[in-house]
């Protein structure tokens, strides 16, 4: 396979360096732009598959407010997210829920938890 | 009745907690929370993605998770908190006017004052744009509390107006939830959010940025049922000619913070033009004595993190001032802005601490800077200056003894 | 006869003088209708006020089509609910006229009923209007409009204090800024003496500093007439429904006329959007709609012709000036409205300053759009006035502009109002064409209805009736004892929901089940002001969408902004 070029915003630290990649596959032939080694990791990622967390809210019952926000425990494709989404509309909680709480278990067989990122009371 | 106590924080954001908490670890006996919302934390319990304490705790936490923290926390000091209640007035005799539903009208009298009222979002390009004024005209940050608190949708169709941060994670937020985003639209020809969120937030979700473009005519008579876009030229004037109609049912605006600053002007305390905040000294004290400054109602801050850390300079010396500890003669200098530099914060130096500036720059240098401090005469590299991202240098106090003229702080091409 | 074929044929020769193109033109008592067509909506609009500014002609219908014309639109009938349901007296619109009648004729015995077809009252020409009770110096002298003018800026205070609204004469202050334009001075106090004006007061420059501190050093002479008034406008449309209401008048909103029936040339019936109503009397105060309901019941022989004033609202921390101010040459241009811009610097009772009307003339009566075109036109011009004059105040900021807003003035060819019993249908009454100053002049023109139905009528009295209505509190108006005990009474009075206006929970929870109840959030909004402020409805919309859903019994989702399909919101995440 010949050699490809591909540009990418290293999102590892707030600098975000532009850089210019140059791939075979997976495999980064060379890179242009970055300020530390950091990125590499990041840009070898990106040319698996991106990996993010996903942040959203999942319906909950007996509190004062009608949705509490979740996260995943660590990063998941993100081309997982939209079957994630449509998951998550499912699950409606019961108050009180403890920040941290999981309110999901490897979700889509990514080894990924869901869990709540906040505390919301019985009321 | 008229209440009295040692420390009064005006609002509970990560500002306001870290100072209420920073005024009981300094010794500080009474102190006193008040918000106006239901309950403690501020704007972060809307800003439910990650991103925040990576400076401060070394975590990616989300916002709610962020805020959480910081109130376990003021839980084991026992600050006493009243919540639902809004500060209506403030004197420059340190007298607090409030209204609660329990409390009821209230009068409090501080030794000192920590002011954390956070900032407002603009609305003025909105109100620019001619047109009709149907519904399904937002904000970001409304938008952001009508789908994160509330649950609900504010709309299916959505162009966005200006590429601040809160419009870019709206627009990743309201694709998750099954909106369409049309575009983001920005009158300047570079970004205003930061470039982690354009690519998250845009370009994850393949929504289109389009710089130097603006919406020039709102359209529909009870939702929005379009808006037209314009290309504008160098001086940000509208192209004739460039106008395209989009159908959309909602318009997202999200165009800047700006402090939240009405009731420091009504204790008469000096505002800087720059910020829009208190000019404030490095112990975060305003031109007001025994009023202190924290957060983002000073200046708007990029990171949670920064703002932190100026709540905890303001509940340190709030409480100091509270016992007399802290020193009468504070005679500050002006600290001015030299060569490509917007704003500084803070304004003065007072002698009592080390100084930590936060510096925005006038335009972006996408190379090698230096900072300089001078007096004394202290330069800091830094790898670049961008606007839209707050620079952080720290002069020790010792070198800043001799300071009898303004410091002026410039930024430099290396 | 042989005269009105001459008259017609004069007209149409000056049309197509003007025009270029032929029209038909037909009179009959002293009414002028033009058909045809033309190729634009000025060319129109032209044809039409050539055919009002003849004296033989008394009203204008103007028939003329031209390309964009807009099609009359008739709501659909939701319901039947009123059908069956007879009155003394009915009154289509619910503006500032339409509520000052109903008031007014509650001192008879009569059973009244007033339609409206918005959700809420004033909702076309009167909320847009500037607030500001007129004095008759600018009006023509010797018209109708005039006599109503004079008439009612002289009644506001007595309406004022039974109606508790807000409501202050601040006076208008015009200053010459030269020897030139002070020699104009004794001119303008003479033509407000001849327009029945109480006589103004001319300034030295000590007069002027107590009025207007602050002002230029070049400026040493005006004039202040003094009775020019400004109003709480939402407030006042609320306390005139609420004190007809307590004294036995039906208020149906959401109703719209969409027919009237008539035997024998007199009233028989109403037909609107929620059944049929039986009544003998029809006042026609419908506004921009006027020449509809006109036409409904067979009469027409007037053309209303919208002409639209933007305004741009400036932040409460701007209030440069006290009074309407208006140097000489400013007034000297006002005298005559229609073929200027106009506009004016005028202060309102919440302390927002607003720039407008501007005019312009439109083909959709429902255009509330605002323009680039307007606001600029307004900021140039009044700006540099205000700087110039007011120089030692804060410069004007287009960053203070707070709101801009559009409403459009049902004018007719003549520009003159219509106040008179129908020539042709028993019953009817008509009180149209009631542009600007239509609000300085609500209370004569709802005597002087009152007088006309009292004549063909002769209706008994009605004794119980009470003039006096109080309005509710505003909280922030309060001093904090009296807050304190206020909140201690009612807890939620200390939940401000409005930071900007200090606006409590139980001021909006009272709006939603007022005797007018807001049906949307802009109703929530005008009466309680929540949202007005500089942020916005920032702060206060989602908290006013959740107590309105709570009180309402509503979904969120279907909560309006203003009415039709104004939701708020689109629905639940998930
Ligand atoms: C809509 C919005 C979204 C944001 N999103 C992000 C983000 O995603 N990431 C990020 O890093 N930053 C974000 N910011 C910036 C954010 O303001 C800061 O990160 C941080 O929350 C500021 O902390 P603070 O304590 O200064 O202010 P805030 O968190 O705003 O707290 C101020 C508190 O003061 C209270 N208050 C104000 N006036 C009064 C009064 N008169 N009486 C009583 N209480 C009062 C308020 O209710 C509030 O709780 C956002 C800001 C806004 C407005
Ligand atoms: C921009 C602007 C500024 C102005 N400023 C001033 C000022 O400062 N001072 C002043 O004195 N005057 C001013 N005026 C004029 C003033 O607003 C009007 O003269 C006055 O409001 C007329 O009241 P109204 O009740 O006749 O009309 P409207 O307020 O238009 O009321 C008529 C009502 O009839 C209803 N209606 C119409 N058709 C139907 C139907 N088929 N069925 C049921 N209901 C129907 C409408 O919905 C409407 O609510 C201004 C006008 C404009 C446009
Ligand atoms: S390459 Fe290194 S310095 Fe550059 S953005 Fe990535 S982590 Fe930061």
């Amino acid at each position: 396979m010949a050699a490809e070029k591909k540009h990418f915003v290293c999102v590892v630290c707030p600098i975000g360096c532009e850089i210019d990649v140059v791939y075979d596959g997976s495999e980064i032939i060379s890179m242009e732009g970055n300020k530390c080694e950091k990125s590499e990791e990041f840009v070898r990622q990106e040319l698996i598959g991106p990996m993010r967390i996903l942040t959203t809210t999942v319906r909950i019952q007996g509190s004062r407010l009608p949705v509490i926000p979740v996260r995943t425990d660590k990063s998941v494709p993100k081309r997982l997210f939209p079957r994630m989404m449509k998951q998550l509309r499912r699950i409606k909680l019961q108050a009180p829920v403890n920040m941290l709480d999981v309110v999901a278990r490897d979700v889509l067989h990514t080894g990924a938890n869901i869990i709540a990122t906040r505390t919301m009371l019985r009321e | 009745m008229i209440r009295e106590v040692d420390v009064a924080v005006i609002g509970s954001g990560p500002a306001g907690l870290t100072a209420a908490i920073h005024a009981h670890n300094s010794g500080a006996r009474k102190v006193l929370l008040l918000e106006r919302e239901e309950e403690l934390g501020g704007i972060l319990k809307q800003c439910i993605h990650n991103g925040f304490g990576l400076e401060q705790f070394k975590q990616d936490y989300t916002g709610p998770e962020y805020a959480e923290r910081l109130i376990k926390e003021l839980e084991k000091t026992g600050v006493q908190c009243f919540l639902n209640t809004l500060v209506t007035d403030l004197s420059s005799e340190r007298v607090i006017t409030a209204l609660s539903p329990e409390h009821g009208a209230l009068e409090i009298k501080a030794k000192s004052i920590v002011l954390a009222m956070g900032c407002r979002e603009r609305t003025g390009p909105s109100i620019g744009i001619p047109g009709t004024r149907p519904a399904g005209i937002f904000t970001a940050g409304v938008a952001q509390r009508f789908v994160n608190i509330d649950g609900y949708l504010p709309g299916k169709k959505v162009v966005i107006l200006g590429s601040g941060d809160i419009g870019l994670i709206m627009a990743r937020r309201l694709t998750l939830e099954g909106a369409r985003v049309i575009g983001v639209y920005e009158i300047m020809n570079y970004p205003g959010g930061l470039k982690r969120n354009i690519v998250q937030c845009l370009n994850d979700f393949d929504v289109p940025l389009h710089l130097s473009h603006t919406v020039t005519e709102i359209r529909g008579k009870e939702r929005v049922g379009g808006v037209v876009i314009s290309k504008v030229d160098s001086s940000l004037h509208p192209v004739q000619g460039t106008e395209k109609s989009i159908e959309c049912d909602t318009l997202l605006l999200s165009v800047g913070l700006i402090p939240e600053n009405e009731l420091s002007k009504k204790a008469g305390i000096e505002l800087s033009g720059a910020t829009k905040g208190p000019i404030t000294t490095e112990t975060m004290e305003t031109s007001v004595p025994g009023i202190f400054t924290c957060g983002n109602v000073s200046a708007v801050f990029d990171l949670v993190d920064y703002v932190a850390q100026t709540g905890a300079a303001a509940g340190t010396f709030a409480a100091r001032y509270a016992s007399g500890s802290l020193s009468a003669d504070r005679r500050p200098v002006d600290i001015v802005a030299g060569e490509n530099v917007r704003l500084l914060f803070p304004q003065r130096y007072g002698f009592q601490d080390d100084l930590v500036l936060f510096i925005r720059a006038a335009e972006p240098v996408e190379k090698p800077v230096t900072i300089e401090v001078a007096p004394p005469g202290s330069k800091i590299n830094r790898l670049y200056a961008r606007p839209n991202e707050m620079l952080r240098v720290k002069v020790p106090k010792e070198k800043l003894a001799e300071a009898k003229q303004p410091i002026k702080v410039s930024i430099m091409e290396k | 006869m042989q005269g009105d074929r001459a008259l017609a044929r004069e007209i149409q020769g000056e049309i197509e003088k003007a025009t270029g193109k032929q029209v038909a033109v037909s009179m009959r008592d002293g009414i002028a209708g033009l058909h045809g067509h033309l190729p634009s909506h000025q060319a129109a609009l032209e044809a039409g006020h050539l055919a009002g500014s003849s004296d033989k002609v008394r009203e204008v219908v103007n028939d003329i089509v031209f390309p964009g014309k807009m099609r009359f639109k008739t709501a659909r009938k939701v319901s039947e609910e009123l059908t069956g349901r007879e009155f003394d007296a009915v009154i289509v619109g619910g503006g500032v006229i339409g509520l000052a009648v109903a008031r007014e004729l509650s001192q008879f015995n009569l059973s009244i009923a007033l339609l409206e077809r918005h959700n809420d009252v004033g909702m076309d020409q009167t909320t847009h209007s500037n607030a500001m009770i007129h004095p008759a110096i600018q009006a023509k002298y010797g018209t109708l409009r005039w006599e109503m003018n004079y008439k009612g800026n002289r009644m506001w205070n007595e309406a004022a204090r039974q109606l508790d609204v807000d409501f202050k004469r601040v006076g208008t202050l015009i200053v010459a800024e030269n020897p030139g334009e002070e020699a104009l001075l004794p001119y303008a106090v003479s033509v407000a003496i001849k327009h029945n004006d109480p006589e103004p007061k001319l300034l030295d420059r000590a007069g002027l500093d107590r009025i207007e501190p602050g002002l230029a050093p070049n400026i040493r002479k005006g004039v202040l007439v003094w009775n020019t008034g400004i109003i709480g406008v939402f407030e006042l449309l609320i306390a005139y429904a609420e004190n007809a209401l307590s004294n036995g008048v039906s208020i149906f909103l959401d109703t719209s006329v969409i027919g009237v029936q008539t035997e024998g040339f007199a009233i028989k019936a109403v037909d609107t959007t929620r059944g049929t109503v039986r009544t003998g009397l029809l006042i026609n105060a419908a506004g921009l709609y006027a020449d509809r309901i006109a036409e409904f019941a067979g009469d027409r022989f007037f053309t209303i012709h919208p002409r639209k004033g933007e305004t741009i609202i400036f932040d409460k921390s701007y209030q440069p000036v006290r009074t309407v101010f208006a140097p000489v040459s400013i007034a000297a241009e006002s005298q005559e409205t229609r073929y200027t811009k106009g506009g004016g610097i005028i202060p309102t009772t919440d302390g927002n300053l607003q720039f407008g009307p501007t005019a312009m003339e439109v083909s959709d009566r429902e255009d509330v759009s605002t323009t680039a075109e307007g606001c600029d036109y307004l900021f140039d011009k009044f700006a540099p006035v205000l700087e110039r004059l007011k120089p030692g105040y804060e410069k004007p900021d287009r960053s203070k502009i707070i709101a801009r807003f559009a409403g459009c003035r049902a004018a007719t060819y003549k520009e003159d109002f219509i106040i008179e019993p129908s020539g042709k249908v028993r019953g009817l009454v008509h009180v149209a064409g009631i542009q600007s100053p239509g609000l300085a002049s609500a209370p004569a023109i709802a005597e002087r209805v009152r007088e006309i139905i009292r004549e063909e009528r002769h209706p008994s009295v009605n004794d119980k009736f009470n003039p006096v209505r109080n309005r509710q509190v505003r909280f922030s108006k309060l001093g904090p004892k009296e807050q304190d005990r206020f909140i201690r009474a009612n807890p939620r009075f200390g939940h401000i929901v409005c930071r900007c206006e200090n606006v409590s929970e139980e001021e909006v929870v009272r709006a939603l089940h007022g005797d007018i109840p807001a049906r949307s959030l802009d109703g929530v909004k005008r009466r309680t002001r929540a949202g007005q402020g500089r942020c916005q409805g920032g702060f206060c919309t989602p908290r006013i969408v959740e107590i309105a859903s709570r009180e309402m019994n509503i979904g969120k989702e279907h909560l309006l902004k203003s009415e039709g399909k104004s939701y708020v919101l689109s629905g639940r995440t998930k």
